[in-house]
């Protein structure tokens, strides 16, 4: 009898906390420190490390622009006849839930920049009506993008992952907080999956404020 | 002769329905045809038959237009399929390619290394230039499930070129290590 008193502990905590916050993905290390007398661990997430793209105007886009951010990164390119068409109508669903916020941003890397050329990405984002919004549609070196996603960007899912590799073309969307950490990875051609990440985005901007 | 007409008519229900081109509806719609036909011999109820009869075919060309859409979505889907599977080795190959391209001192010769390299970026751009320019077909037709079975043939080739080319370039790759 005694013991079932300590079950209602957790259900106790998320009635006074809320929903519970999202989980941070990647890999981590543990590091200790000492204060004093004092051993105090922490615990040091993997996070997006500094990038550099050019945007679909000809800018520069770096990771200055989202510092204290939270965004959603996609991998695509203008021509993908099949999985891409599917993840711009979500990521639109996403972009008119929270478009007006100024503090997130969507982050599309292009992973054909010979064919998509910052002409080619403006007419793109013409097309989607997104230009003049937080929605920057990115272009590097394929090799650069392609690194920055399977190291960065997909690094959980490749570890829980049995089989390497594909995850650019996967149709992933994600979000990433305002740490630069990997929050969460959603399905960006399932439109459930996308509610599921307008709702998440919704509790991480509740809890980062 | 009304029994001809009446006999003709059932002869072109069984076809319709052998072809397997006839919806649930269109069948109950059918026999309610049917059975009046037998109670009925007047020319007045052939006429009205025969009036039907056009909205029958347009049932028929529906069904058959159906058909092909089905067929056709079947034929993308694979198509698409095949295009995601060899899209997910893309990063794969621009590794092995880099890989081959900074080997220093090795036993492999020059021509083997470009040959394997060149296999390579032939792989990657091959899908790159097929997706820049793949046109799905406006409407579903005979044409369109040709179009596809040439684009599923073409995808298929492509796919085992790909894979070789990551197979050849490990396996030299794996004997120099």
């Amino acid at each position: 009898m005694k013991k079932n008193k300590f079950i209602l502990i957790p259900f106790l905590f998320l009635l006074a906390c809320g929903s519970p916050s999202l989980p941070i993905l990647g890999n981590r290390d543990v590091v200790i420190r000492k204060e004093g007398d004092k051993e105090i661990i922490d615990t040091l997430y993997q996070t997006i490390p500094d990038f550099q793209f050019q945007d679909q105007y000809g800018q520069v886009f770096t990771a200055a622009q989202i510092q204290n951010k939270i965004y959603v990164a996609d991998f695509f390119f203008v021509t993908c006849p099949s999985i891409c068409p599917r993840m711009k109508r979500n990521l639109l669903k996403v972009n008119e839930a929270l478009g007006t916020d100024t503090n997130f941003f969507i982050l599309s890397h292009t992973i054909d920049p010979e064919h998509d050329s910052v002409s080619v990405l403006y007419d793109y984002a013409d097309k989607l009506g997104v230009n003049n919004s937080n929605w920057y549609f990115l272009r590097a070196d394929r090799n650069y993008t392609y690194q920055l996603a399977e190291k960065s960007y997909y690094a959980s899912a490749i570890v829980d992952s049995t089989e390497p590799g594909g995850f650019v073309h996967s149709g992933g969307l994600i979000l990433i907080d305002k740490k630069r950490r990997v929050r969460g990875i959603y399905d960006g051609t399932n439109a459930d999956e996308t509610d599921k990440l307008i709702n998440d985005i919704k509790r991480l901007k509740n809890e980062e404020e | 002769m009304q029994f001809l007409c009446l006999a003709q008519f059932y002869e072109l229900n069984i076809e319709i329905i052998e072809m397997g081109f006839i919806t649930h509806h269109a069948v109950k719609i059918l026999f309610l045809f049917e059975s009046c036909a037998w109670f009925c011999f007047d020319w007045h109820f052939f006429e009205l038959v025969l009036l039907h009869m056009k909205k029958l075919a347009f049932i028929g060309l529906l069904a058959i237009a159906c058909t092909s859409n089905k067929e056709v979505n079947l034929l993308d889907k694979e198509l698409m399929d095949l295009h995601d599977e060899v899209m997910k080795h893309s990063n794969e190959i621009l590794q092995l390619k880099d890989e081959i391209n900074h080997l220093k001192e090795t036993s492999i010769s020059k021509d083997s290394l470009q040959q394997l390299s060149f296999h390579l970026h032939k792989a990657d751009q091959d899908m790159l230039e097929w997706m820049r320019h793949y046109q799905e077909p406006n409407q579903a037709s005979d044409t369109a499930i040709a179009f596809y079975q040439a684009q599923i043939q073409y995808m298929k080739t492509l796919k085992e070129f790909t894979l070789q080319s990551i197979i050849e370039a490990k396996n030299i790759l794996h004997e120099k290590k």
